[in-house]
């Protein structure tokens, strides 16, 4: 794994105590570790209050990267899914009711047209996703953001998480198995609709 | 869902996450092309595949870089603060007068031994004295200097001042100490 050496310099400064150093590292993560937050704890506002208890708690912690072990990004979202896995946990029921468990979600993607009534349908999509996050546990949840929102292969969700490959595939698995009993009758763009 | 029901539809899952190349895909679909129901949960899986991969990214609200810099910079603060040394010079300083305010109860100490090795039948009562006001001063040094530590990270400078009254704590326990 190898990090930009202006990012490893940022790290080396904030961890002597330069504030703008560590403002450096905020600015350039600030939305992975927002999005991570928001797709993991489902609303905008325990989404702000763990992004900043991720923050404080990376600047604690910032003495104990290791950049040949992990890229400081990995490293990073492993801290933030793992804080938002435990938020998660502490909830204990999620956002899960025995009575909406099973109903589908319907779920439209909508084009990339910047029409307002096409900004609210992403809006609308974005929800309808989030919402089908909330009903995974924060184990398969945990495993959706970093595959999709965060692109990390296999290897290094196995390596942020300390579990081996084939139970990263199969967690995966049983996430999407989830994700498509709750997806329902859904209809693509691209098939005509 | 049969064992290998299941292991199709994985060897599906994994060509979504590790082939790029469409026509590899569709290759393996079409291995399912005479098992309409694993075709059908296998479209099922790249349809999710195809949502999330598509889902948009948040960005950070901008009253979040505020907020969070406000603590960070507290903290930093703190830190700094922390690591501010007491100086050396200051508690060596500290000592010598913890030393100069010991010191008439040091020397009233000898001089009570001394006398008292010519009637040694007063040392059984002076040595155990002597001795016991030397245990209270340590106890008492080793308090101050407690509390200092506990204070330090938190406030320094209240503990500098804490080491500094040492000798006036100290002087004070010795006038007590005369009058009885």
């Amino acid at each position: 794994m190898s990090d930009d050496p202006i990012l490893l310099e940022w790290i080396e400064r904030a961890i002597g105590g330069d504030e703008s150093a560590f403002e450096e590292i905020y600015y350039t993560y600030k939305d992975d570790v927002y999005t991570a937050c928001m797709r993991m704890l489902g609303t905008a506002q325990e989404a702000e209050d763990a992004a900043q208890d991720v923050f404080i708690r990376l600047l604690r912690v910032l003495p104990r990267y290791d950049h040949t072990r992990a890229s400081f990004r990995t490293w990073m979202l492993t801290i933030t899914t793992n804080y938002c896995y435990d938020q998660l946990r502490k909830r204990r029921g999620y956002d899960v009711s025995m009575d909406d468990e099973d109903e589908p979600v319907a779920l439209t993607l909508s084009s990339s047209d910047p029409t307002p009534e096409q900004v609210a349908l992403g809006l609308e999509f974005r929800d309808r996703v989030q919402g089908m996050l909330n009903r995974l546990s924060p184990d398969d949840r945990q495993m959706i953001v970093l595959r999709y929102w965060f692109d990390q292969g296999y290897e290094e969700i196995a390596e942020g998480m300390e579990i081996t490959i084939s139970a990263v595939k199969s967690r995966l698995f049983r996430a999407r198995q989830k994700l498509a009993d709750l997806l329902g009758d859904i209809a693509l763009p691209s098939e005509g609709v | 869902m049969t064992d290998s029901k299941t292991q199709r539809l994985q060897r599906v899952q994994e060509a979504l996450d590790t082939l790029d190349n469409a026509e590899a895909r569709a290759a393996i679909r079409s291995d399912l092309s005479d098992e309409p129901e694993t075709l059908a949960a296998a479209d099922n899986l790249e349809r999710v595949h195809r949502i999330l991969s598509t889902a948009p990214r948040e960005r950070a609200p901008e009253r979040l870089a505020a907020k969070i810099m406000a603590r960070v910079s507290a903290i930093m603060q703190a830190q700094k603060s922390a690591d501010w040394p007491v100086p050396q010079e200051a508690i060596a300083a500290a000592m010598m007068l913890a030393n100069a305010a010991t010191l008439p109860l040091m020397t009233g100490a000898a001089w009570l031994l001394i006398h008292a090795a010519a009637q040694p039948k007063l040392l059984e009562t002076v040595l155990p004295r002597v001795v016991a006001v030397h245990l209270m001063l340590i106890e008492v040094m080793a308090e101050v200097l407690r509390q200092a530590e506990t204070v330090a990270e938190d406030d320094p400078q209240t503990a500098a001042t804490i080491l500094a009254l040492l000798p006036d704590a100290l002087r004070a326990m010795a006038d007590e100490l005369q009058e009885k």
